[in-house]
């Protein structure tokens, strides 16, 4: 979920615009001594390819339909890194262009989103990814998701924006389902990669 | 899906439009940050003079009401789950939700009169400025760039799949619109790769071709 | 003066399949030449040979420099490519940023950079169009704009790649007589065989891995059993 301006009390949003910001100066540190100048038309193009299929909007049960977040995704083809970096950029142009969560919340965001899902997805991952790749890309993609929703749900209810249990009942529940939905999509996504042009699964992982 | 692009009305002209981007950024940064901080009843006091400060704004930058409105309310499907929440659950729920709506509209009102003023370049070019990180000005620079295209190619494949296959709903389209997914990444890869051939012609080296 | 010069030159392509074997020619400084052919026959192929794009084995020449890793980049710089496709060349969020793109590189201080755009979208009949997005413009403005930008580098050698595609009747019309202004060396690959009778001194027919024909436009172009043979036809103006 992405979090509005004026849902999360300062010392929330210091606490988590801290753990993001120093994560981004340790990449962009490290990108800088990394990454090949190919990489970065590659990275662009996956930005805007996931900023676009978060937009899509996948039909469920009962008229109820499921967004792909991507960032699992993305980390799984192109590395925790770039995942990182590619998602922190999308987080703040659907601030600006859709008013999708807030500005001085955007640290909070990127911490659920970049984080949780790109950087700590990528390991759950990496757990699985050498015997069970598809089980893990599932394992990965949904824990990410549920992690991340208990973060949000935390983040929001320390900062008195909603109640304690009611809340994380709330977050929670909704968030099983984008989970699973995160799941399938993920690997039905690699699944068609593979099957398509499966030398794009062996990438470098940055 | 039709997109409000950013330069819509940000390439209008006004006072406000000519005002300084980094000017414009500071402002809305702290008008957030106070909104975020001031306690309850500091809220309740200054809201109504915060909301006419900022009419006042739309009305001299002579961006189109209607637009703005229609951007300040996506958040309402956020804003209406919480007041339900919080009213049944909480103690004092109702009103401290609307004085939690108040902090999240007036916000959200600010950063769409901010992007309705300014363009993108401008924001791009004094984040630079602010020795924001190269290559997340790069990354988002694409992303503005090719988000439009992708849209375009992934809504035509959509349209596609829906006249051949009359719309099923349900799993079918579930495990379809996993492979347009799938065949927009490819897409997305092989163009990366022309891009960069296209950015080796001009001299490209790693360190950026702009100023 | 050979500006242009292909030493028998192949290639072949990752997967096995060889898009040209021994082909050799040279290009003058100041010839327009076409480069005409089948589907598949390694035209786009044999430009991105020329730019270093791709390893081909054999020698190619390239303004008194031979190509090598070291010679590149040095060589690019008196060489523009138009892609075929306008969105693969223009990745910057305005069009004033993918004119000036490289620029720099060519040692341009920020000033005469604006200079340039300038006259370059002048030229291309784009006045004003700097602080367009390239995303919303249609066809025919991306390639004028492709096109502002190649000539924003005053290059020697223009590359071209099938330029009229898809191009309605005008923009078409408009594009020939753009490129017809440029000076220098051009090379241009077309399946629009009446622009390529229109702009192109030379005609070179490349099919079936080999140089079939190259020579003079008229009389290539003209001879029917030698453009029905290689899959082509005789352009209107020559029937």
């Amino acid at each position: 979920m992405h979090i509005p301006d004026g849902f999360l009390s300062l010392p929330v949003l210091i606490s988590t615009s801290a753990v993001s910001a120093s994560l981004l100066y340790i990449s962009v540190k490290k990108l800088d001594n990394e990454i090949r100048p190919e990489r970065i038309p590659l990275m662009g193009l996956s930005a805007a390819f996931v900023f676009t299929a978060q937009l899509l909007s996948f039909p469920v049960f009962g008229g109820t339909s499921v967004h792909l977040t991507g960032a699992v995704l993305i980390s799984i083809l192109l590395g925790p890194l770039s995942g990182f970096l590619i998602t922190t950029s999308a987080v703040l142009l659907q601030a600006f262009l859709f008013q999708h969560g807030g500005i001085i919340t955007a640290g909070a965001n990127i911490m659920n989103i970049a984080v949780v899902q790109a950087v700590l997805g990528y390991y759950i991952f990496r757990i699985f990814s050498n015997k069970f790749y598809i089980p893990g890309a599932f394992i990965a993609a949904f824990s990410a998701v549920f992690i991340a929703a208990a973060i949000c749900a935390s983040e929001l209810i320390i900062s008195g924006t909603i109640p304690l249990k009611a809340g994380m009942i709330a977050m929670l529940t909704s968030h099983l389902f984008a989970g699973i939905g995160e799941g399938f999509i993920t690997v039905m996504i690699l699944g068609m990669i593979k099957k398509l042009k499966p030398g794009l699964l062996e990438l470098k992982k940055i | 899906m039709r997109h409000s692009f950013w330069d819509h009305f940000s390439g209008l002209d006004s006072p406000v439009h000519r005002l300084s981007p980094g000017l414009k950024i500071i402002f809305v940064i702290l008008l957030v940050l106070v909104l975020t901080i001031l306690p309850g009843d500091y809220i309740s006091y200054s809201a109504l003079p915060l909301l006419l400060l900022l009419i006042i704004v739309l009305v001299i930058s002579r961006v189109p009401v209607k637009h703005v409105v229609k951007r300040t309310l996506v958040i309402l499907p956020l804003i209406l789950p919480v007041i339900l929440l919080n009213s049944i659950f909480m103690e004092s729920g109702l009103s401290h939700s609307l004085i939690l709506s108040v902090r999240s509209f007036l916000s959200i009102l600010s950063l769409v009169l901010l992007v309705s003023v300014t363009r993108f370049s401008d924001i791009m070019k004094t984040l630079s400025r602010w020795h924001f990180p190269r290559i997340m000005i790069m990354i988002i620079s694409f992303m503005y760039r090719y988000f439009f295209l992708l849209t375009g190619e992934m809504e035509k494949m959509i349209r596609a799949v829906k006249l051949r296959s009359g719309d099923t709903g349900g799993a079918g389209m579930f495990r379809i619109y996993s492979q347009i997914l799938a065949i927009l990444f490819i897409k997305s890869y092989e163009r990366a790769e022309r891009v960069y051939q296209a950015m080796l012609m001009r001299g490209y080296d790693g360190n950026g071709g702009v100023q | 003066m050979t500006i242009v010069e292909a030493n028998s030159i192949s290639y072949t392509y990752p997967d096995g399949i060889e898009v040209f074997k021994n082909i050799s020619f040279k290009v003058s400084e100041g010839e327009s030449l076409g480069i005409i052919g089948p589907n598949g026959a390694g035209k786009t192929t044999l430009l991105l040979a020329l730019s270093g794009l791709i390893n081909n084995s054999g020698e190619i020449i390239i303004n008194g420099e031979i190509k090598s890793d070291k010679s590149i980049n040095k060589i690019r710089k008196n060489i523009s490519f138009v892609f075929q496709n306008p969105d693969d060349q223009l990745f910057m969020p305005h069009v004033e940023e993918d004119i000036s793109f490289g620029l720099n590189k060519l040692g341009y201080s920020v000033e005469e950079v604006k200079e340039i755009v300038k006259r370059s979208l002048n030229s291309a009949g784009l006045d004003g169009f700097e602080l367009r997005s390239s995303h919303h413009l249609s066809l025919g403005q991306k390639k004028r704009v492709c096109l502002a930008a190649a000539f924003a580098r005053s290059p020697k050698i223009l590359l071209l790649d099938e330029p009229s595609n898809e191009l309605d009747p005008g923009g078409r019309k408009e594009l020939t007589g753009l490129i017809k202004n440029f000076k220098g060396t051009k090379l241009i690959v077309s399946h629009d065989l009446n622009m390529i009778a229109e702009i192109c001194d030379n005609v070179m027919i490349l099919n079936n891995r080999i140089i079939k024909s190259i020579g003079g436009s008229e009389k290539i172009l003209s001879d029917k059993d030698l453009m029905e043979n290689n899959s082509l036809e005789v352009p209107y103006i020559y029937r």
